[in-house]
């Protein structure tokens, strides 16, 4: 081989040093790059199967396929001990793979033209589709690349014969280790073989015979076997989450992913998809027409050499399948292969869209787990590029047969230098968008590794962030979907998810960040407790629209790092991870849960009565209080309209807000105490000092006050019966809008065009607004109150004397921005008509006005629109409970004592049970969370106690036998499999490695 | 000398298809009228992608085009595509995307089907 050419493969190889330079201490991280500011930690959470530190817990099957991915970067940190020398070590071993493995494919093919060879490795590992996968570190699309040249050529070489099986094995086994990292997306994995199963047919029909099929199926078991076998360790684990799991999975939705199949397929259109250009952030765009997340991204769809050269690689590839080599047996029957590459890799990364597209939703409908492949340009594209890349190849192989050596030269240069050209995002770094705001190049404030050091030494607790943007962004250019403290701790966190907002634990963290933002301090500390939080992570470097938070917690204990802050919250409401309950309250609905479960102070436990397993327990209902949340006839008028669609019958009805009936269903005669939540109480003239007169089923009541905190007014006792019960409470409703009846004096200003009047009519004022200006000229209303934390109800009468339909708009924001604005259109109508809608506002601290409006038409007469009776209220949504008190479970509540010994498995110590009791255990329930118990003596004791669901996403067991002391282990079982998949997976190595050794050996 | 060479090449050609080519000319004129005036419409509208398909499987069945010439059709319609993108018409370059991948499916398939077939003879 010249010397040259190796020089070129090592300069493609060091491609991701051009990335830095220039840029010393800065990391390329952010979205999905994910890179760990502590590659130990984030390498050691691939040991277990339960990933614990990101809100409370999930299965990490799929994800420990990282595994090597992740090793690569530890051996890089353990060597130099400097971060950026890690990533960069990382990024140059992936790239330097995919250039290792397009060359060992295509010498394989082509061994004698060094152009043709030089000319895959460039298109393969510089391509348009690539510069996304780089831009993330797509952990699964690298392994994907790297792995299909090295699996097609290690089946080849054995069909061929022109390896040993042993060697076939060896090098298998080791190609698997490469191919782990697609587990993460096990489509990505399957990818990989279907690129197999296409050259395993089209090997299969250009001979057939006996012989041929019986090499066929050798040199696949030789491949296959040891690829599998060798990432046993995910695939194990895996197939239990997604096949034996709580609920049996068919679909993405089931384990809570979403499935993005057609906005993925937007542009991804035939033409786009050859030229692979079918990413959909190439085709975002403002309203400006700048592009939203690729900024140059405008020179491959405007710049005319952009466009022929994105062209000219397909057009290469389709003239070298109609001028094609027929002397050469081996080439030649690789065109069918490459040929059905293009066809099928075509098919499926166009995805939905039309024409084919109908015919891939049928894949996704009928197909079990089709769905998987929810985002068909990035799991299939690669399929094409090899194709594409190889037809180029062997055209240029064509070329060496047929002219004379410069046109290869020639040839071979240009598509190189050409291509380098094209793909210079991806050369030169920009791929990492230097020159947007939220760009990937990321210095990390040293205050972050302070705050690294200082979590060490704390206790584990969970620590939960605020502000509560699903995205953080920082000021200094970092942004992700998870806390940033999983990057380099191995404290649990809890956050606002992204993917699982509705999860239990999911609602649970909202209704605490609600509380927060309501200053409702008992309720934050109560949910706390049960969430196993003791610390609050403060982010003030995090750009969010947030409200600040309440400076009662600013006066708890904190330590500090620069813009970040840590508080400790009061010990006193703190639980263990591990606690018995020592009271029980049950709610007949689970979806009640997360406003019920605030009430509940100390070890007090809510159980779900739905539970078919709770529902066993048959001494449960004498043991158990019972919170019931009334219905209240405000907030279900107010949820209805929001959850409806937009019509005109639910905003011309009259609402009266001066009274709210809470409805609710008593299971048993007892003593009920109601509760009320307090915030904004005084707002309705509810100043409740000492009672509160109600109407109780149409009889007025007092209740007496027993008790207040910031969240809650806990009343005394009320004997109730068994049944149906209405209670109503009369409010004063004030409009929070002043002059909203015109009949006092109003300054309105309008355009040249406008005229803004007040106008009488039978000793009525009214607005007269008449508009010719095109531009919006609107009459603004400001209330002299406005809580972002409830929602508003808006009334108004109108009547349009021409022109154009009335409008409304409420515009919510502050002096930077607009943060919301809800329009309504109304009907049509010479008549006076009264109209009603209800605006729930952005929980951030912020302003609101409310915009009439008369739009214009473009003829000279414009609109004329009369207003009357503008009124703006606050709707009542607080809380009433009625709370049947909870005994005790037992006078002497068990005492645990506990350890954890990884994330799979903690082990307890319980004492002093004299009763029957329960163990809740906070880490989000799962079935193949199991319990064994052994004695003292260290005997296990047979018995298996029941378990279900506690605190809405907690572990529970009941003990209904006294066992007064036992050790209990707790352990997630799906840990086994990853330990018996690693078993087969280190066999496989071993026995490939032997087998190889052997068969060497013997030939000798 | 090459131009001779061509021009007899062609006349034999036309000779050997000549009344399948006249019929293909035929039946591809009809198509374009009847699809001009909107027949059939809206049971089955004769779309420029019908004619092209039917041009194109015609062209297997009628003139004896082979895997070659199909992907060489392919490559026409994308140097055509290119065009409209070059000259910002993205609606038919995108358009005739789709007929490129048509020439590249029915090509593939005759490649398909002649390896099967020389797989067969040889054995």
């Amino acid at each position: 081989m010249k010397r040259w050419y190796w020089i070129v493969l090592m300069l493609f190889s060091f491609t991701p040093i051009l990335w830095f330079v220039g840029r010393n201490g800065i990391l390329i991280n952010g979205s999905d790059t994910n890179f760990p500011l502590d590659p130990v930690v984030w390498f050691l959470r691939r040991l277990y199967v339960w990933n614990n530190v990101a809100n409370a817990g999930a299965n990490f099957s799929s994800s420990i396929s990282g595994f090597f991915f992740h090793a690569i970067q530890v051996v890089g940190f353990l060597i130099t001990r400097n971060l950026q020398t890690t990533q960069i070590i990382s990024l140059i071993f992936w790239f330097s793979m995919i250039i290792f493995s397009a060359w060992i494919f295509i010498r394989n093919i082509l061994p004698k033209n060094l152009f043709a060879q030089l000319v895959f490795v460039c298109l393969y590992a510089f391509n348009t589709y690539l510069f996304n996968t780089w831009e993330n570190v797509k952990v699964a699309n690298l392994a994907l690349v790297v792995a299909l040249p090295l699996v097609l050529t290690l089946w080849l070489a054995t069909y061929q014969k022109t390896i040993s099986f042993g060697k076939s094995v060896f090098y298998s086994s080791l190609v698997g280790i490469l191919m782990s990292g697609s587990g993460i997306n096990p489509a990505y994995f399957a990818t990989v073989f279907f690129g197999l199963a296409i050259l395993i047919f089209v090997k299969t029909i250009t001979k057939l015979s006996r012989k041929n099929i019986k090499q066929v199926i050798v040199s696949t078991a030789m491949v296959v076997l040891p690829l599998i076998g060798v990432n046993l360790f995910w695939i194990l684990p895996t197939v239990k989450n997604l096949f034996f799991s709580d609920a049996a999975v068919r679909n993405l939705t089931d384990i809570g992913y979403t499935n993005w199949l057609d906005s993925l397929s937007q542009n991804t259109n035939f033409f786009n998809v050859l030229r692979i250009q079918g990413a959909w952030d190439w085709y975002a765009f403002n309203d400006a027409g700048a592009p939203l997340y690729i900024p140059y991204v405008n020179n491959y769809f405007k710049n005319p050499p952009f466009i022929l050269f994105s062209a000219l690689i397909p057009l290469i590839a389709f003239l070298s399948l109609v001028f094609r080599m027929n002397k050469d047996h081996a080439i030649k029957d690789l065109y069918p292969f490459f040929g059905s590459l293009v066809i099928l890799g075509v098919f499926l990364s166009v995805g939905s869209h039309a024409p084919t597209g109908v015919i891939y939703n049928f894949l996704v409908r009928h197909l079990p787990f089709f769905s998987f492949f929810r985002s068909p340009w990035y799991i299939f594209t690669p399929l094409l590029i090899l194709s594409i890349s190889a037809l180029v190849a062997l055209f240029l192989e064509l070329c060496r047969h047929k002219y004379p050596r410069f046109v290869l030269v020639v040839l071979a240069t240009i598509i190189v230098v050409g291509n380098l050209v094209y793909c210079y995002p991806l050369a030169t770094g920009r791929i990492f968008r230097p020159s947007f705001p939220d760009n990937f190049y990321v210095k990390f404030p040293d205050y972050l590794f302070q705050a690294q050091g200082w979590l060490k030494t704390t206790k584990n607790q969970r620590i939960i962030g605020y502000p509560d943007d699903e995205i953080e962004r920082f000021t200094w250019g970092y942004n992700g979907i998870e806390s940033i403290l999983n990057l380099f701790s191995e404290k649990e966190t809890l956050f606002a998810s992204l993917s699982n907002a509705d999860s239990p634990i999911g609602v649970l963290i909202k209704q605490f960040y609600s509380g927060l933002r309501r200053g409702e301090i008992e309720k934050v500390y109560n949910l706390a407790g049960k969430l196993n939080v003791g610390v609050m992570f403060i982010k003030n470097d995090q750009i969010s629209l947030a409200p600040k938070v309440t400076d009662i917690v600013k006066m708890l204990g904190s330590s500090s790092f620069g813009l970040w802050t840590f508080y400790s919250l009061p010990e006193s409401y703190q639980l263990p991870k591990l606690y018995t309950a020592d009271k029980i309250w049950l709610t007949q609905k689970a979806q009640d849960g997360s406003e019920k479960l605030p009430l509940i102070e100390g070890r007090g436990t809510l159980l779900n009565f739905g539970d078919s397993v709770v529902k066993v327990i048959s001494d449960l209902l004498e043991k158990s209080g019972e919170i019931v949340l009334a219905k209240n006839s405000q907030y279900e008028s107010y949820s209805r309209f929001i959850n409806s669609p937009s019509i005109i019958s639910n905003r011309i009805s009259h609402r009266d807000l001066s009274v709210v009936d809470f409805s609710f269903n008593l299971s048993s005669d007892d003593v009920y105490y109601p509760v009320i939540e307090r915030y904004g109480l005084a707002e309705f003239g509810l100043d409740v000092v000492d009672e509160l007169t109600v109407g109780l089923d149409q009889t007025a009541v007092v209740l007496s006050v027993d008790r207040k905190d910031s969240s809650y007014i806990y009343f005394k006792g009320v004997d109730l019966l068994a049944g149906d019960h209405r209670l109503q409470l009369n409010l004063s409703v004030e409009n929070l809008l002043e002059g909203g009846d015109f009949e006092k004096t109003l300054s309105l200003s309008g355009s040249e065009k406008t005229e803004i009047k007040i106008e009488t009519e039978n000793g009525n004022k009214y607005l007269s607004f008449l508009n010719r200006d095109e531009n919006k000229v609107t009459v603004d209303l400001i209330p002299k109150y406005f809580d972002p934390n409830i929602p508003y109800l808006l009334e108004l009468r109108y009547k349009q004397i021409y022109g154009d339909n009335a409008s409304i708009s409420l515009e919510q924001g502050n002096s930077q921005t607009l943060v919301k604005a809800q329009a309504e259109g109304m009907p049509s109508l010479p008549e006076w008509l009264f109209y009603s809608v209800y605006f729930d506002p952005v929980k951030t601290m912020s302003n609101l006005k409310v915009c009439l409006l008369a739009p214009a038409k473009k003829d000279s007469l414009g609109t004329k629109i009369l207003y009357d009776d503008i009124a703006f209220y606050r709707v009542f949504t607080n809380k009433l409970f009625l709370v049947k008190k909870a005994p005790k479970l037992s006078e002497n509540t068990p005492a645990v004592s506990f350890k954890r010994i990884s994330p799979v498995k903690y082990e307890a110590n319980v004492a002093e049970a004299v009763d029957p009791h329960i163990l809740i255990f906070s880490e989000n329930f799962s079935k193949d969370w199991k319990i064994k118990l052994f004695s003292n003596l260290g005997h296990e004791i047979p018995f298996e106690p029941l378990h279900f669901s506690a605190n809405m996403y907690a572990n529970a067991w009941y003990f209904d036998e006294i066992l007064s002391e036992y050790k209990a282990v707790i352990y997630y079982q799906p840990q086994k499999y990853l330990v018996m998949g690693s078993i087969l997976s280190v066999a496989t190595l071993i026995g490939a490695g032997f087998m190889f050794w052997w068969l060497k050996n013997k030939q000798k | 000398m090459k131009s001779e060479y061509i021009e007899k090449k062609i006349r034999g050609w036309s000779l050997k298809y000549g009344y399948r080519l006249i019929f293909f000319n035929i039946v591809m004129m009809t198509l374009f009228l009847l699809g001009s005036v909107g027949y059939f419409y809206p049971f089955f509208p004769i779309t420029t992608n019908v004619v092209v398909m039917t041009g194109l499987i015609l062209s297997v069945v009628l003139l004896g085009a082979d895997s070659r010439v199909l992907f060489l059709a392919a490559s026409f319609f994308w140097i055509i595509a290119l065009f409209f993108k070059v000259v910002g018409v993205d609606v038919w370059a995108e358009r005739t995307g789709i007929y490129v991948y048509e020439s590249l499916f029915l090509g593939f398939l005759f490649l398909l089907w002649n390896t099967i077939k020389s797989s067969s003879n040889a054995k």
